[in-house]
């Protein structure tokens, strides 16, 4: 985001604040298209504001509204509480911000910045993060853009799925142009299908292949399609291409206890759980096994 | 291991038949027989054979008004000869008054309607089979629903187009498929294209892994490669030791027509002529299969006082596919393959000679291939 924007959208969410009694505390991040800014509620607690930004982007800001209303029906621990959306208005600018609980115990990427998770928080967090894929799918929705940026913790350790600002509803038409190379989403964790921008196949289990991912490198330190000697741009290339993963980390994860996973980065999403009540079993008969 | 009857024209008799009750289900056709004559049938299963499985195919597959008794059932659209079919509110509408017969008939179970599309190449008409499957599965909730699967044996020839299907096929909320397969074979020639077989059986293979109980509808002899490739059940009807599931086959020959009697000889896994159920006795006899059927004996009787057999000749292809369904599987199935290509090879050798040039058993080293291919994969 251009620091103009930045600035802009800062001075939005102190306005806000202010408006709404709430205690402006700082920056916590942004994106593309929205600045997140940690205050505090009336009470003390800490809550995450989000400004999007106007103009380009909007599309991407509804659709994350969007999915956020639809999953805040429902609720998830693990996926984080929806608290309001508000239209504000500022310097004669209309701007549309969300109030969201504050995920005070950081996300996977900086976990992992401080070595591998053991195999037990490997399964409680493909446990937790399959549970809150049952309620996305569920609504009809594929996140898109799973990846340990956006998966965050709470302070109790409870794993939780974030950024929906890729998000998808299969019950409406796809907005990715056909011609297009690839589908959004972050190409080292993408499932094949994403990744070719094969639009009929993108469904739940395209979140479940990059979840796969994100799991086996944080068991691992690598990605499950990775040979030796390859950089990040091979390893894309070889999940398009849908080549086979390694044998030798299948099994591994295997060994280990974490069989999902092999079964979670099948190349074609037919190899992959059906259901996520499937993923979430698997996961199950992993902690009791 | 399940076996179900196709319901056809004057089928009714071979549900009831005892001799025939190696079937665990029928799929009724609403093409031959009007709303009330399928209530009656129905009536009479449940009175008589309360074990066996209905299922109503509603049958949408070549939409014209002009097929048999079809425009007299309600669930038949009105508009069916000038609709669009890519429209969701049309086959809203289809799918309510599909609802409506199914709730008044009363069947175990019900196909999902699927119109044959014009080209399979496409992804389109796979995400609108499902779509309409699962539309009918919410509106249905107390009967289970098949998901009408159709595909078409060309496109099936095409490299990794069994993963594609079937993995927009699993996305179906039914847990039970109704494959058919479309090919443009001429009538009484084995569906024999080696990479065609090879794509569906791993469709199949794929859908059974991935939890969907596949039922492949409207087969022949080939049934042997379905079984082989894991499919939970085949279906089959008199008329499918001579047709195939084409275009043609929904379009009734304008002069009737006599039939020849066939016999089933599972050795050569071929349908044999009168002439040559005499020439494949005096070349080493028959199999265990063929001399267990009890229709072989009534055939024989009725060759013996020059009677025409051709109803026998379907009860007798009817009770091997519904007993080699039953003991089929993947080794099974190689054995017996193995074997009649090497009783086709020795005919060959000895210039035994079939009456039909083309019944020379050259769809039994296809269907190898398609097997030992498919299992080496």
């Amino acid at each position: 985001m251009k620091p103009e924007h930045e600035q802009a959208l800062a001075q939005v969410a102190q306005a806000f604040c202010k408006a709404r009694g709430l205690t402006f505390v700082c920056s916590a991040g942004d994106g593309a298209f929205k600045a997140t800014y940690r205050v505090h509620g009336a009470k003390g607690q800490p809550l995450a504001v989000k400004v999007y930004l106007q103009g380009a982007t909007t599309e991407r800001a509804a659709r994350e509204v969007g999915a956020m209303l639809e999953l805040s029906k429902i609720g998830h621990k693990s996926l984080p509480a929806f608290l309001d959306l508000a239209s504000f208005q500022h310097a004669g600018v209309t701007f549309v911000l969300s109030i969201e609980e504050f995920l005070d115990g950081g996300n996977l990427t900086e976990a992992l910045s401080k070595g591998h998770l053991s195999l037990k928080e490997v399964v409680v967090l493909g446990s937790q993060i399959a549970e809150a894929l049952a309620v996305v799918e569920q609504q009809d929705l594929v996140h898109r853009d799973i990846k340990p940026d956006n998966i965050m913790f709470r302070l109790d350790g409870t794993a939780v799925l974030v950024d929906f600002g890729l998000v998808r509803n299969l019950a409406m038409q796809s907005l990715t142009q056909s011609w297009l190379p690839h589908g959004p989403g972050t190409p080292f964790y993408a499932a094949p299908e994403q990744l070719n921008n094969e639009k009929d196949l993108i469904d739940w289990r395209t979140d479940q292949f990059a979840l796969g991912v994100t799991l086996a490198l944080a068991a691992y330190g690598q990605h499950p399609y990775q040979h030796s000697g390859d950089g990040p741009e091979q390893v894309v290339a070889r999940v398009a291409a849908r080549q086979r993963p390694p044998a030798d980390l299948v099994r591994r994860a295997q060994a280990d206890g974490l069989a999902p996973i092999a079964k979670m980065i099948e190349p074609w999403p037919v190899g992959r759980f059906r259901w996520p009540k499937d993923l979430i079993a698997a996961w199950q008969t992993v902690t009791t096994a | 291991m399940t076996a179900y009857q196709q319901m056809g024209h004057h089928s009714t008799n071979l549900v009831f038949d005892a001799e025939l009750s190696g079937y665990d289900g029928a799929i009724l056709s609403p093409v031959n027989e009007d709303e009330r004559q399928v209530r009656d049938l129905l009536a009479r299963v449940r009175s008589e054979l309360p074990a066996l499985e209905t299922v109503f195919d509603p049958q949408l597959y070549f939409p014209n008004s002009n097929r048999g008794q079809l425009r007299t059932w309600s669930h038949f659209p009105a508009d069916v000869d000038t609709a669009d079919m890519t429209s969701s509110a049309w086959w809203t509408t289809v799918v309510e008054s599909l609802c409506a017969v199914v709730r008044s008939l009363q069947p175990h179970a019900v196909c999902s309607p699927a119109v044959v599309p014009r080209v399979f190449s496409s992804n389109e008409p796979f995400v609108r089979m499902v779509e309409v499957g699962n539309q009918l599965r919410a509106a249905l909730e107390d009967v289970p629903v098949l998901q009408t699967v159709l595909v078409g044996m060309d496109d099936m020839t095409v490299a990794h187009r069994a993963e594609v299907i079937a993995s927009i096929v699993s996305r179906s909320r039914n847990d039970r498929v109704f494959l058919v397969v479309c090919s443009d074979v001429d009538p009484r020639r084995e569906l024999a294209d080696v990479e065609g077989l090879k794509g569906i059986m791993r469709l199949i293979k794929f859908l059974e892994e991935g939890g969907q109980k596949v039922l492949v509808g409207f087969c022949s002899s080939e049934m042997v490669l379905w079984k082989a490739a894991g499919a939970t059940a085949c279906a089959t009807g008199k008329f499918f030791n001579l047709r195939r599931f084409t275009r043609s086959r929904f379009e009734e020959p304008a002069g009737g027509g006599g039939q020849l009697p066939y016999w089933f000889e599972e050795r050569l896994f071929a349908h044999l002529r009168e002439s040559d159920v005499v020439r494949v006795e005096r070349a080493g006899g028959f199999s265990d299969a063929t001399n267990r059927n009890p229709f072989t004996a009534q055939i024989r009787e009725q060759m013996t006082a020059s009677q025409a057999w051709v109803s026998t000749g379907w009860r007798q292809y009817l009770w091997w596919f519904a007993d080699f369904e039953s003991r089929a599987n993947l080794a099974s199935v190689r054995a017996g393959l193995r074997a009649a290509d090497g009783v086709w090879r020795e005919f060959e050798d000895n210039d035994v000679l079939m009456e039909e040039r083309q019944n020379d058993g050259a769809w039994v080293r296809q269907w190898r291939r398609a097997v030992a291919e498919f299992k080496s994969a």
